[in-house]
């Protein structure tokens, strides 16, 4: 088998990826608290436009986290997760302005009725696979999306606006700075990791990635294999949705848009590019997608161009993404 | 290969000229420029819309000799695809990235709803240039946003009224189905049912998401109402009035409208379809004011061509800035609130007519023209004025003071 | 009951102009087992070529019939070039190239937009089929009329030849047991390409003649697909007289809610989508893996 190691096990085992980069146990540890530094002292060091880009590459990454759950680990490609992240933000929205709650009763409302539908949903999208899924999956998120056109009262096309940052004045700041906000999404996105470690680590991580590789196998081992699918597609579905509220709440805005399947193929594309079944992988995909997308901007005004070409040659040439680029190109100098 | 002497001294020559001329540059860009973000939707439905907006508010700034008090004036141009995502991103990008004094333009009432909260949260003041919905100076009002044009209010509720007026007793409604369509035909519908009118029924298309109008169309001649009176702009306005005249739907049910529907920039594309059509329109170029006439021969001149409703509303857009600017010394003051509030307490000529603002920062509209378009005498088509009235006030529902 | 048939007449003209792109769509799922994604990219190159075909020489009928030929070689460069060897190299799944092809679709459409940019342009009806047709009281415009026409004729060809001819026996015979058919001699991949570009040649035809009806814009091409992948699956991937009656069911659905029940306009044909997969994922009109 592969000659990685990783950080905690000392035998090699295909969910415990954290790097694709062979590491040794001790050496682990150290980039990773250079990283954590960096990125608590990123607001006294950078101004104010990075630092924007800094959120927008967490939320990006959180977004991407969640469909790699589903996509990475579990093998089942779907074009339809912007679903979840337009449903948590609109859900806030509802919650905040149109019932009147506050956000620390909207936020876990609006994660448990996400998770309730993403089960039905999962439940009917799980019985296919593979192209059917893809099918499938993009016809809900259309489906979502046209409801959030026609509905008046979340002002349809219009999106709704006004959506509350999270009040920190106990603790004597306000989340509309945006050092404050960056802090707030960092510590989110954090937690969102660390969720996904521990679910990609347990027994339950392992049976996803089971059935990735040998679905049928996993049948005849006994395991309820379509239980395990729905499951997946529900936590992929909350991720997903915390993604959803922070981007809501990073321009107090939500819209259908948020929801069209052009915003599913960005999240997939991240996954690609930054590796998928890798716990880093969607972050640094959506680091990278992000920068560009901005690199480009300022370059030319034709962004589906680029993304389009982009997205081809990632598909074609970067199996395994970036990270898993760079393990082919350290393997291949050993 | 040693340089020789001659070599040295040119090169001597050539640093001791090059470090006069830095040095006296700055004698020339002493004064840093006023920047303003301006922000149209360049490509979508209503691109022809901000194509026109962007070249009127280049006149008004050229009559101040794109300076403001002696400072230069710098437009950094975005494009906000008539996407309320998009115009946000592009918004942060003004605020935290190009550092402009100000934010000017927007078309689309969707993306100027979705702006007004973070123009009042960055402290940006956002001079709108359409965004016509009433809830922009209404509920989401802020001391920070101002619009230059008018309410849709204030021009819609008017124009129901002059035609509930004029003996129509029954309409069918068409719009687009977001903020602004709904506001527009909002206000038309007041007008009309407070003055005797009917309207029997609405029909919403998806905005920017229908070509194909014939259901609509077809639901519109079935209702049995006297007109159809519809908002469309850009693109769509050219797809509905060719397909009402594709289903023989000109004898049988009119389609009335407003400047957008029969716009000047969409003559070349609807053709002889657009001539005998009577519309509502806040400006045409034969005004005979002098203020509108120095505002047709600047555009004629630059342009070669009459300005459209989208020119004179940029023109507007550009004017008010340069105003309050002037009156400001050119300087943007520190609580950019102040600028917002220079501009409300201006009273202005404008080619429409006059320009006053209301306490919510909201343009009124003082007056409406009723137009036909004629064959001129050259062969070519033009604007003929019938009528004009009043226009409207504005919805209530800000209730916020500043 | 007239507003109902107008109607009517309305959703069987938006179901032959879908029908023209889920043909090729279809046939492309049956034989290559590739969902191919770039489909509206085919769709909006045949309206751009037309445009220019129309604006050069003036007349429709040219655009008409050189419009989808630019799709036709695009569509089979992009099989026999790209797809296939990615597919034998054994690199890419099905998945993947149906990732690839969403790629394309928005580079497509972002290249279009670079050349014309984003304005609506228009390919004018032709003075034959101008004017109106009175019609169960209303008039109606001919050239809607000339819609339904050629896809009802475009339809019955296909199934002719599908039916009838060797090269439909190939094709079906390429669908059911492919190594046999390469053993027979005949080049599959070349057999499997003139099938691709034709499918995409289709999608070009249904553009061009969409033009004068709804408009020629950039990103035509992205609102169109998603519809056509609902036809298709309804229709059972592969089947070509099922994505007929699954177009016919699509375009009445879409266009009936459009007029009457306008809260579910863009809800109801995913509604159906969903329902069908749930209680018959073959599609409504046959098994998998056969073409017509």
């Amino acid at each position: 088998m592969s000659t990685e190691v990783t950080c905690r096990q000392s035998e090699p085992r295909a969910a415990l990826k954290l790097l694709p980069i062979p590491v040794s146990r001790r050496a682990c540890g150290i980039p990773l608290v250079l990283l954590a530094a960096g990125l608590c002292a990123l607001p006294s060091v950078v101004s104010g436009y990075a630092m924007t880009l800094a959120v927008e590459v967490m939320i990006a990454g959180v977004f991407a986290s969640g469909i790699n759950l589903l996509t990475g680990y579990t093998g089942l490609v779907s074009l339809g997760q912007a679903m979840f992240l337009g449903l948590g933000g609109y859900g806030i929205a509802i919650g905040t302005a149109l019932l009147g709650w506050p956000l620390w009763v909207s936020a876990p409302v609006t994660l448990v009725v996400v998770a309730a539908s993403a089960t039905v949903i999962g439940a009917i999208c799980t019985r296919t696979r593979g192209v059917e899924f893809l099918l499938i999956t993009l016809a809900f998120s259309q489906m979502f999306y046209g409801a959030a056109i026609k509905l008046r009262w979340t002002n349809g096309s219009d999106g709704m606006t006004g959506i509350p940052r999270p009040d920190l004045s106990l603790l004597g700041v306000s989340a509309d700075s945006p050092a404050t906000f960056y802090y707030y999404v960092l510590a989110v996105s954090v937690l969102a990791l660390l969720l996904l470690w521990r679910i990609v680590n347990s027994p339950f991580g392992s049976i996803l990635v089971g059935i990735r590789e040998n679905e049928r196998r996993m049948m005849s081992m006994g395991y309820a294999v379509a239980n395990y699918k729905i499951g997946s597609f529900a936590l992929a579905a909350i991720v997903c949705a915390v993604a959803g509220i922070l981007q809501s709440q990073y321009t107090y805005f939500v819209g259908p848009d948020s929801m069209s399947w052009q915003m599913s193929g960005e999240g997939v594309l991240m996954v690609i590019i930054g590796g998928a079944n890798v716990i880093f992988g969607p972050f640094a995909g959506a680091a990278i997608f992000v920068v560009v997308k901005q690199a480009l901007s300022l370059i030319t005004d034709e962004y589906n161009l680029f993304f389009g070409i982009f997205f081809m040659l990632v598909v074609a040439f970067f199996r395994g993404g970036v990270l898993g680029a760079i393990n082919t190109l350290i393997g291949k100098l050993r | 290969m040693a340089i020789s002497f001659k070599g040295y001294s040119c090169i001597g020559l050539a640093a001791a000229t090059g470090l006069a001329v830095s040095a006296s540059l700055p004698a020339y860009a002493q004064k840093e420029p006023v920047k303003i973000g301006l922000m149209l939707g360049y490509k979508g439905v209503y691109g022809q819309l901000a194509e026109n907006i962007d070249r009127g508010f280049q006149i008004a700034l050229e009559e101040y000799g794109n300076k403001a008090s002696g400072r230069p004036i710098e437009i950094i141009r975005a494009d906000d695809e008539l996407t309320p995502t998009v115009g946000v991103q592009k918004f942060n990008k003004f605020v935290q990235s190009d550092k402009v004094d100000l934010v000017a333009g927007v078309i689309g009432s969707n993306v100027g709803i979705a702006i007004s909260e973070l123009a009042d949260k960055n402290k940006m003041p956002m001079v709108f240039v359409n965004a016509f919905a009433d809830e922009i100076t209404g509920k989401f009002c802020s001391p920070y946003v101002a619009r230059t044009s008018f309410s849709a209010n204030g021009f819609e509720y008017a124009s129901g009224k002059y035609w509930a007026s004029k003996g129509m007793k029954t309409a069918v409604t068409m719009g687009p189905d977001y903020s602004a369509g709904r506001a527009f035909i909002g206000g038309f519908k007041r007008g009309f049912e407070d003055n005797g009118g009917k309207v029997i029924e609405e029909i919403w298309t998806p905005f920017q998401k229908t070509k194909d109008y014939s259901a609509a169309l077809t639901q519109a001649a079935n209702s049995g109402a006297q007109i159809i009176y519809a908002f469309y702009a850009g693109a769509e306005a050219i797809q509905v009035v060719k397909q009402h005249a594709d289903f023989g739907l000109r004898t049988k049910i009119p389609l009335i409208g407003d400047h957008w529907v029969y716009d000047e920039a969409l003559w070349p594309a609807l053709g002889d379809l657009a001539l005998n059509v009577q519309h509502v329109a806040t400006h045409y170029p034969g005004i005979q004011t002098e203020a509108n006439q120095k505002f047709v021969k600047a555009y004629n001149a630059k342009y070669q061509q009459d300005p459209d409703v989208s020119a004179e509303l940029g023109y507007d857009n550009g004017k008010a800035i340069m105003l309050a600017l002037e009156k400001l010394g050119g300087v943007m003051p520190e609580d950019r609130a102040k600028f917002i509030s220079t501009m409300r307490d201006l009273t202005f000529d404008a080619p429409r007519g006059k320009i006053k603002f209301n306490a919510q920062n909201s343009a009124l509209l003082e007056k409406v023209y009723v137009i036909e378009i004629v064959k001129g005498p050259d062969g070519k088509m033009q604007r003929k004025s019938l009528d004009q009235f009043p226009g409207a006030g504005d919805l209530p529902g800000c209730t916020k003071s500043f | 009951m007239q507003h109902f048939l107008i109607q009517a007449l309305n959703g069987v003209q938006l179901s032959m102009l879908v029908f023209l792109l889920a043909v090729g769509l279809t046939l492309i799922f049956g034989l290559m087992n590739i969902l191919n994604l770039a489909h509206g990219a085919f769709f909006t190159m045949g309206a751009y070529f037309g445009l220019v075909v129309a604006n050069k020489t003036g007349s429709f009928w040219l655009a008409l019939l050189i419009g989808p030929l630019l799709p036709f070689v695009a569509g089979f460069v992009l099989q026999f070039f790209i797809l296939q060897p990615l597919a034998q190299r054994g690199r890419s799944t099905h998945l993947d190239l149906a990732l690839l092809t969403f790629g394309l679709l928005f580079a497509t459409a972002g290249a279009v937009e670079y050349i014309y940019g984003s304005a609506f342009h228009s390919i004018a009806t032709p003075d034959m089929l101008r004017g109106r047709i009175a019609l169960l009281g209303i008039e109606y415009p001919l050239y809607r009329l000339f819609i339904i026409a050629v896809g009802i004729a475009i339809a019955l060809a296909l199934v002719l030849v599908i039916d009838r001819t060797l090269i439909g026996a190939t094709l079906r015979a390429g669908v059911d047991n492919r190594e046999m058919v390469t053993a027979l001699g005949i080049n599959i991949n070349v057999l499997f390409a003139l099938v691709f570009g034709f499918g995409s040649a289709l999608a070009g035809f249904a553009g061009v003649v969409s033009a004068p009806v709804m408009s020629i814009y950039s990103n035509m091409g992205i609102g169109i697909v998603v519809t056509t992948f609902v036809v298709v699956v309804v229709g059972g991937l592969g089947n070509l007289k099922g994505s007929f009656y699954a177009s016919l069911i699509v375009g009445m659905t879409d266009t009936f809610a459009q007029a009457f029940l306008p809260e579910a306009e863009l809800f109801a044909v995913y509604a159906l989508l969903i329902v069908v997969m749930i209680f018959r994922p073959q599609g409504l009109f046959g098994a998998v893996g056969r073409v017509a």
